[in-house]
């Protein structure tokens, strides 16, 4: 019985586990990926500790970024977290759902280095992280749509365009 | 629409950050250091992070999604090398900078917070945090001054040795009245 729990267990093992949708390469980048940002996880931490009390803030939006990438990677090298759309065409979810979660907080830490108060700027920094939002959601859209189809052109036309009109 | 206002902020937080440092008051001057260098930061971080995300969009174009120009294990590559420029040595790079920044800060105020325990960190802060909203609402600042972290200052006793040298400054007028009253109260506090 192939139900979400079993599938999920055996998703896990390394050995005879079901993953018919996922190839090697890609599995194993995942891992490269993962690793990567545990290192940054434990540097970013080290570092954290010598921070003062005005710069903690900065290292606890890098570790929170670092940490959901290698989640997301981690899912993406344990086969989860990606859908096959065609022949060759693999969907990953997962990092989209990295992105959405970490990009704002990058561009938050970009914004607070910028403005001296936060509060005062606070609808500035809220419309950077809105219209980055709406890049990755186009993006996911587009992800979704048929490759090189029209609905595919329109949304990855809309997406960059969309940001880049209102960020210079 | 965003970039220009955060570059303009940037070089406004930098000018005030260069005056603040004329200050005589050493917390006024610790805040300062951090403003310039931080507004220094902003335009090479925002640049060196739009290249990187730049990669995004044109792996998306090329792979196996847009016009299929290569497939899976390529469009991997380039998305682990990217995410990890942008994400890995970004952050290390940043929070290097962070790091860094502390040192002139720790010079213009003289000691640094890190050094601080206690009570001595905990007045550091509240000075800090007054500090702040002071140039952000200036104006609301007597209000205050009298309802607000005061009460926590008096609390905080008497400052002895080093602990002294963030606490006075020819400039601080305010501030200067409100450390001789917690000073009073922290004495007559230990007799």
């Amino acid at each position: 019985m192939r139900d979400g729990t079993l599938l999920l267990l055996q998703g896990v093992g390394r050995e005879g586990h079901l993953r018919p949708y996922v190839p090697d390469a890609a599995e194993w980048w995942a891992w490269v990926r993962a690793a990567c940002f545990l290192i940054g996880v434990v540097g970013f931490s080290a570092m954290g500790l010598r921070a003062t009390p005005k710069g903690r803030g900065h290292f606890a939006t890098k570790i929170l970024v670092v940490l959901t990438a290698m989640t997301s990677y981690l899912a993406l090298a344990f086969g989860q977290g990606s859908e096959r759309l065609g022949e060759t065409t693999y969907f990953s979810y997962a990092r989209f759902i990295d992105w959405a979660t970490t990009t704002p907080l990058l561009l938050l830490g970009l914004a607070l280095l910028a403005v001296p108060q936060a509060r005062d700027s606070l609808p500035l920094v809220l419309v950077l992280m809105a219209v980055d939002l709406y890049m990755i959601l186009t993006g996911l859209f587009a992800g979704l749509s048929d490759e090189g189809s029209g609905v595919w052109w329109v949304w990855f036309v809309v997406a960059p365009s969309r940001s880049w009109c209102s960020t210079p | 629409m965003i970039f220009g206002p955060l570059a303009n902020k940037a070089s406004e937080k930098v000018g005030q950050g260069d005056e603040m440092q004329k200050s005589g008051d050493p917390v006024e001057r610790y805040l300062g250091a951090l403003h310039s260098v931080e507004g220094r930061w902003f335009v090479p971080m925002a640049l060196f992070l739009a290249l990187i995300w730049l990669v995004y969009p044109v792996n998306f174009f090329l792979e196996e999604q847009g016009i299929g120009l290569y497939t899976h294990p390529v469009s991997d590559a380039v998305y682990t090398v990217s995410d990890v420029v942008a994400k890995v040595i970004y952050g290390f790079v940043l929070l290097g900078g962070i790091l860094a920044i502390e040192r002139p800060a720790a010079t213009a105020l003289g000691r640094s917070p890190k050094e601080m325990s206690g009570e001595e960190r905990d007045r550091f802060e509240a000075e800090l945090h007054r500090h702040e909203g002071a140039s952000a609402r200036h104006k609301l600042l007597p209000v205050e001054a009298r309802s607000g972290d005061g009460g926590a200052r008096s609390r905080d006793g008497s400052p002895d040795g080093e602990a002294a040298a963030y606490e006075t400054g020819p400039e601080g007028v305010r501030t200067d009245e409100r450390d001789d009253a917690g000073r009073v109260r922290g004495k007559q506090d230990r007799l």
